[in-house]
């Protein structure tokens, strides 16, 4: 039942089940002064098609968003909105530039950075160019980093004409929210989508692909300065308030009640809590509290009352002294005091108190533990060794250090057995032989070099055989060596090298014989020494 | 190894723990003097509500002290036996002692304090058949956790030294029962401090990447990452951790804390906790 005129919005209702948020529409409803329903359905173009309540009234079916309104019928001429219409929209639809050339939506907050519990005022406004415009499917953003109260009284607003630019619109501002946020930190304000539908002023469809959805707001929230801040003080206690109280009666006698009401009000989040003073012998019961929200101009103001009992056990005179009630004014940017004098209560002999039962164990750790006096030190931060630099690696180094070690001797007696195979190889000293022959040639020395070639060739012939040819008699020499192994031919040429190097030395020949013979030999050596080396390889493997 | 019974090993381990060399740092300044005197007047005169305001205005002033955070510990126990006590009073005690401790080790008065808050609170729960606050940590972090990090530390290195020994007498010594008394001595030794290095490397890991939170309301709920509350399966047979309870924080959102609690890893809200201070 309403009691009175304008537009309602119903909802969105919502449903929290296992930690999912399920969400409806909400519904607008209007509700007109007594007798004008049918100058404002004629207005109004937003309407069903077909009314069941009123089937002969004043039903158009030519006049909704989707359908062109009638010459005459129409609340707008065929052309738009005349000067008069366009002459006075309100100044919070003004805005610089169109986000969309069609339709779009745009959110806003103000201000974008506040402490905790500082009042954000979120609104949303509806923007169409064709012309008249209505929403479906609409999708409300979240708010779920702030307390929300709506500010809108009626609902969504009226669309009115209005120019952006020399552009005529169509603006309609859709909500309107005083939000809270809950916590510090960069929060968000999820989008609102909502689909666009009517039609333009020659009643053609306009809004094709109409979807639009509200940009991503960001809000920075920090805390209240930590300088000047007092004690006593809770986040989110952000606004300006005002705290009065009451304290009936003065005058009683011990464990007798006293009522004592605190009123808080004022524009901003009303705080949920206030501190009591404290005395031995006086005793706060659990209070009753009630609390009222109203908008005032653009804020949410309201009024806390807290109903409490007093219990007063000792006799005398009882200054219960003020209550105080920090909070942070975010428009002078520093904190004050809701303050409220309680004053004193004159306690008489009354009738004995009840003796309190015995302390169980953790009334007496309540009891028995006491205060320290003075702050002491702070113990230094614990050193560990794990931080000292490179512990791991100095970890491993003792063990990895001898294994190394051992390794390294390993390596070095391979290295040893190696070189001295290698010092007393066939081929090094073949080699070597033949290049002493060589440098004794080239010192006119030809009997030294005779027996230094005749040297190589029989070591590299035992090497590669077996046979040491230098006991055999020359005659037998040729079939032995093919009985071990060589070709007639490599026989041959052995035979002949050993009976040339015989007659350079027996008979001094000329040492070019001997450079001849040098070049044709040492090849035959090196092949020879090749295969004393596999023949070695063999009888390793 | 006969006589390295616990005894040995709980002494070995204080001694590793107090090696460390100790400089107090500086006292209150004259202010937050100012302040918790007011405080430990209000307790001392029954009023902790008044002394709670002022020591948590001195917490949000980031004054770090271990006998500021023990009487703010006095105080929210002293409220939670009263008519005026609100949800969470004993929670917010433990993480107040736990504070204390962390910030001086020794305070022996801090420890058995928080002994009895804890008790309490289990006898609490008890009675109301809640789940207790006691759960079984995973086997690692128990092991890493079994003696203080230093203990590990020169765990370790004494299992380098000997594992060096060992060694360089198998490789040195001459004659073959000693070179088998060098192996076996290098093997056991480097076992064990394979063990103990990996042991101090996961404490190391443990302590830069994990943060010590104390759950202060009656019962924080266990969440997922996008902070939808999680049901009860087999797996985990509560959805909720108790007040009091100590919980590793591995990282932090804007509203949520990852935790882990016993073998659960879940997110709860951030407003549940109250992060210790890292020593």
């Amino acid at each position: 039942m309403s009691n009175a005129v304008g537009r309602f919005r119903i909802g969105p209702a919502s449903v929290i089940s296992a930690g999912h948020s399920v969400a409806d529409k909400a519904f607008i409803v209007e509700v007109v002064a007594a007798g004008t329903l049918q100058t404002q359905r004629n207005r109004n173009t937003r309407r069903m098609p077909f009314d069941p309540f009123d089937p002969f009234g004043d039903f158009d079916p030519f006049s909704s968003p989707m359908l062109p309104p009638m010459r005459g019928l129409g609340q707008f001429a065929p052309n738009g909105p005349d000067q008069q219409q366009l002459s006075a929209w309100p100044h919070e639809f003004d805005i610089a530039q169109p986000r969309d050339p069609v339709a779009f939506l745009d959110a806003r907050i103000t201000p974008k950075r506040v402490v905790i519990g500082q009042q954000v005022t979120f609104s949303i406004f509806a923007y169409g160019h064709p012309g008249l415009f209505e929403l479906s499917g609409v999708n409300e953003p979240s708010f779920s980093d702030f307390l929300s109260y709506d500010l809108m009284e009626d609902g969504a607003s009226r669309e009115l004409p209005m120019r952006i630019g020399e552009d005529v619109w169509y603006a309609q501002k859709l909500r309107e929210r005083a939000l809270f946020p809950l916590h510090a930190g960069h929060l968000q304000i999820g989008a609102m989508r909502a689909s666009f539908r009517g039609v333009d002023p020659a009643g053609q469809a306009a809004y094709k692909e109409g979807m639009r959805q509200s940009q991503l707001l960001n809000i920075v929230v920090v805390e209240p300065p930590i300088s000047g801040r007092p004690s006593g003080y809770r986040l989110g206690d952000v606004g300006q308030f005002r705290l009065s109280s009451s304290v009936e009666p003065r005058d009683v006698k011990a464990h007798d009640a006293v009522a004592v009401n605190f009123e808080l009000s004022g524009t901003g989040n009303l705080p949920q809590h206030i501190d009591l003073p404290e005395r031995s012998g006086i005793e706060w019961l659990e209070p009753n509290t009630s609390q009222t929200i109203e908008r005032k101009n653009g804020k949410i103001a309201g009024k806390r009352v807290w109903q409490y009992v007093l219990k007063l056990h000792d006799a005398g005179t009882v200054d219960l002294g003020t209550v105080r009630l920090p909070y942070y004014d975010p428009e002078r940017g520093q904190y004050a005091f809701a303050t409220a004098e309680l004053g004193q209560i004159v306690v008489r002999p009354g009738a004995a108190a009840v003796e309190p039962a015995i302390a169980s164990t953790d009334d007496s750790l309540a009891q028995s533990i006491m205060p320290r006096e003075q702050p002491g030190a702070i113990a230094p931060p614990r050193r560990y060794w794990a931080d000292t630099p490179h512990f791991f690696a100095l970890l491993l180094l003792g063990p990895l250090g001898v294994i190394a070690g051992m390794g390294i001797k390993s390596l070095g007696a391979r290295g040893l057995i190696f070189w001295s195979r290698r010092r007393d190889s066939v081929k090094r000293r073949t080699l070597e032989q033949l290049q002493v022959a060589r440098d004794l040639l080239a010192h006119e020395d030809a009997a030294g070099a005779a027996t230094a070639i005749e040297r190589a060739l029989l070591t590299a012939i035992e090497a590669a055989t077996g046979l040491k040819a230098r006991g055999i008699i020359r005659n037998e020499l040729n079939g032995s060596l093919i009985a071990a192994g060589l070709s007639p031919s490599e026989s041959e040429l052995t035979v002949s090298t050993l009976d040339a190097c015989d007659t350079v030395r027996f008979t001094g020949g000329a040492s070019s014989l001997l450079t001849e013979l040098l070049d044709k030999v040492e090849s035959f050596i090196q092949d020879l020494c090749r295969r004393a080396a596999r023949g070695e390889k063999a009888r390793a493997a | 190894m006969r006589h390295l019974d616990v005894k040995t090993i709980l002494f070995l381990a204080s001694f590793v723990v107090c090696a460390t060399p100790a400089h107090a740092e500086a006292l209150l300044d004259s202010d937050s003097k100012i302040i918790f005197n007011r405080a430990t007047t209000a307790i001392e005169a029954g009023a902790p509500s008044e002394a709670i305001a002022e020591l948590e205005l001195l917490a949000d002033r980031g004054v770090l002290n271990p006998d500021v955070s023990f009487n703010r510990a006095v105080a929210y126990i002293k409220r939670a036996k009263t008519s005026r006590a609100q949800p969470g009073d004993l929670g917010r005690a433990v993480a107040a002692l736990e504070e204390a401790i962390a910030l001086r080790p020794s305070d022996a008065q801090a420890e058995a304090a928080l002994q009895r808050v804890q008790s309490e609170l289990s006898r609490e729960r008890s009675r109301r058949g809640s789940q207790s606050l006691l759960v079984r940590p995973s086997i690692g972090r128990a092991l890493v956790r079994l003696f203080p990090e230093n203990f590990w530390a020169l765990s370790a290195m004494l299992a380098s030294g000997f594992c060096t020994l060992g060694l360089l007498v198998a490789w040195l010594a001459s004659s073959p029962r000693r070179r088998f008394v060098g192996k076996a001595a290098a093997s056991i030794s480097g076992a064990f401090g394979i063990l103990a290095g990996v042991v101090i490397f996961a404490a190391v890991q443990i302590r830069h990447t994990v943060t010590i939170g104390v759950v202060t309301v009656p019962e924080a709920r266990l969440r997922d990452a996008a902070g939808v509350p999680l049901p009860v399966t087999q797996a985990r047979d509560s959805a909720n951790i108790p007040e009091g309870a100590r919980v590793d924080i591995s990282r932090l959102s804007d509203r949520y804390a990852e935790i882990l609690w016993g073998e659960t890893k879940a997110w709860v809200q951030l407003s549940d906790l109250q992060v210790l201070p890292r020593r």
